[in-house]
């Protein structure tokens, strides 16, 4: 019999602490002065090129920082096969970079072949919830890895839908296995539109199982809010941070900007107020 | 009882084809609601993939300004389902595209232009390669020259157009301040688009070099190349050619053929 090979070395875990958006105007900034964070977090599908300039500064950073890889692009909700090529360069990119998170959307992005390239809510049913939970466990078994998942921000809802969003992503971390990754802002844009309360969201998450937190900026339609991670955490979701950081322990805390793209600067101060709530609440378990 | 497939697939329609009652029938809410709520998802799906074909053609952009681009994009979109998660390989056919697009048929170069800025998009995110290991090369026998055969950079394309279109992409590119005008009767241009480093360049070359090059990335052993270079351009310097080849990294591998 053969032995386990033991990997060379391992990732590096992401501190519960503030990280930001990995995006390419700041790429020169972060390695000329590298900054004071905790961590950053690229998007997967923005480095899966054979090589090129990207990659190269992905290497850079990651041999300074803990990296968390986030996808937008695998539609693990979708009806159709799972697009194996996808997964077999997310997993190349893993092995590569040994990020300390991997995680994925809570939606779907592709059907009949076609992509949309954008993150579209499920109907909360028994169907729903048996399909996506057991795509979770396949990109788990090919990756050999847990990943997280994250609820999205929608601006419909579907009548098909029989259970509570928060219900069904915990439901569908209990049967797969799959961490969660609580966006904040996506449950307060949802919340805003559909008139749910965000606090039953948050209790309703399995504490030990978020491993993870977003914040980001939205902007409103006029008819609805509308995530765009354009902006500002704004002060209710901040309220709604602290109220998630009480309820499911200090977790690593992402600040997304993805349109609009400020000074590197800006997106420290944000994460700075992330830190700060973090250590704050870490005093309150500490004196409770 | 619609499943989770039906959906979609409903979902889908009425993204790509407008059929608003597909999705609406599945929605909660006021009738009154459910187009603009479906519009979200639209322009959603629509600015993100435009937003992707404007980052990847910038000199088309700038050649038909941005309104008539995202007119353009918008029937590109309709034609050319995007077919991955990961954005970097939609566009792919969009000189095609342009090539039977009737708005811009007064525009004859255009195609050309979109596939040269796919060329160099490529070659932006192609694999990193290590130069020609020269220390190897030399150890080959004068005798086998002939049955060299190279590996070019991966990031290289030889691009071939009936149009200036090297000319109307180097004005074209931000930081450019020479002379502003093309002459488009200056005939073709046959151009080696290379990455050195991490830099992209579009280089105008001569025909029997492109040939030669173009003989060697079909797999032609070194002995062809200079053939086809020769018979082009009876003075062509084979071995300075070689040299230069290997220095710029345009040349990345050898082996000898058997």
């Amino acid at each position: 019999m053969i032995a386990k090979k033991t990997p060379d070395h391992t990732a590096t875990p992401i501190p519960p602490c503030a990280g930001i958006g990995l995006r390419a105007p700041h790429y020169l900034d972060i390695l000329s002065a590298p900054p004071a964070i905790g961590w950053f977090e690229a998007h997967s599908e923005n480095y899966f090129a054979e090589g090129g300039l990207p990659l190269y500064y992905l290497e850079q950073i990651r041999s300074r920082y803990p990296l968390s890889l986030h996808g937008v692009g695998l539609s693990l909700g979708s009806t159709d096969p799972l697009n194996t090529e996808h997964l077999r360069k997310l997993k190349s990119l893993i092995d590569r970079f040994e990020p300390g998170l991997v995680s994925e959307h809570l939606s779907w992005g592709s059907v009949s072949g076609r992509y949309f390239n954008d993150l579209l809510p499920l109907p909360y049913t028994e169907e729903a919830l048996a399909h996506v939970a057991s795509r979770i466990m396949q990109v788990q078994d090919f990756l050999g890895r847990q990943i997280l998942v994250e609820n999205v921000s929608s601006y419909l809802q579907f009548k098909q839908s029989t259970i509570p969003e928060w219900a069904f992503l915990a439901e569908i971390s209990t049967r797969s296995g799959c961490g969660i990754l609580l966006d904040v802002n996506n449950i307060y844009v949802s919340a805003v539109n559909h008139q749910f309360d965000s606090l039953e969201y948050l209790r309703a998450m399995p504490a030990e199982a978020v491993q993870e937190i977003h914040l980001a900026g939205f902007d409103s339609s006029g008819e609805c809010l509308i995530d765009t991670h354009g902006k500002a955490v704004c002060d209710d979701v901040w309220a709604l941070y602290a109220q998630a950081l009480a309820l499911v322990g200090n977790v690593p805390t992402l600040i997304e900007w993805d349109t609009d793209i400020p000074a590197l600067s800006v997106l420290l101060e944000e994460a700075g107020k992330a830190d700060s709530l973090l250590q704050r609440s870490d005093d309150h378990a500490h004196f409770a | 009882m619609h499943t989770l497939r039906d959906l979609q697939q409903d979902f889908l329609a009425t993204v790509f084809s407008e059929e608003q009652n597909a999705l609406a029938q599945h929605l909660v809410g006021p009738e009154s609601e459910r187009a603009w709520r479906a519009d979200i998802y639209r322009n959603n799906t629509f600015s993100n993939l435009r937003g992707t074909l404007e980052s990847t053609y910038p000199v088309i952009v700038k050649l038909v300004g941005v309104e008539f681009f995202r007119h353009t994009a918008q029937q590109y979109i309709l034609q050319y389902p995007s077919v991955s998660g990961d954005l970097h390989l939609f566009g792919v056919a969009f000189g095609a595209f342009l090539a039977s697009f009737p708005p811009v048929e007064q525009l004859p170069y255009l195609p050309d232009v979109a596939r040269l800025e796919w060329a160099c998009h490529k070659a932006y995110f192609a694999a990193d390669h290590t130069p020609l290991a020269l220390g190897r090369l030399m150890q080959v026998p004068p005798a086998r020259y002939v049955d060299l055969q190279f590996k070019l950079n991966p990031a290289c394309t030889l691009f071939e157009s009936a149009f200036p279109v090297d000319r109307i992409w180097q004005i074209n590119q931000d930081h450019y301040t020479g002379e502003q005008s093309v002459d488009l009767s200056s005939g073709s241009a046959i151009a080696l688009v290379t990455r050195t480093m991490y830099r992209v360049s579009v280089s105008t070359i001569v025909r029997s070099e492109w040939c030669a090059l173009q003989a060697l990335s079909s797999g032609l052993t070194f002995a062809t190349a200079g053939d086809v270079a020769l018979r082009i351009d009876p003075e062509f310097d084979l071995i300075s050619a070689l040299h230069r080849w290997v220095n710029d990294t345009i040349l990345v591998d050898f082996s000898l053929a058997t």
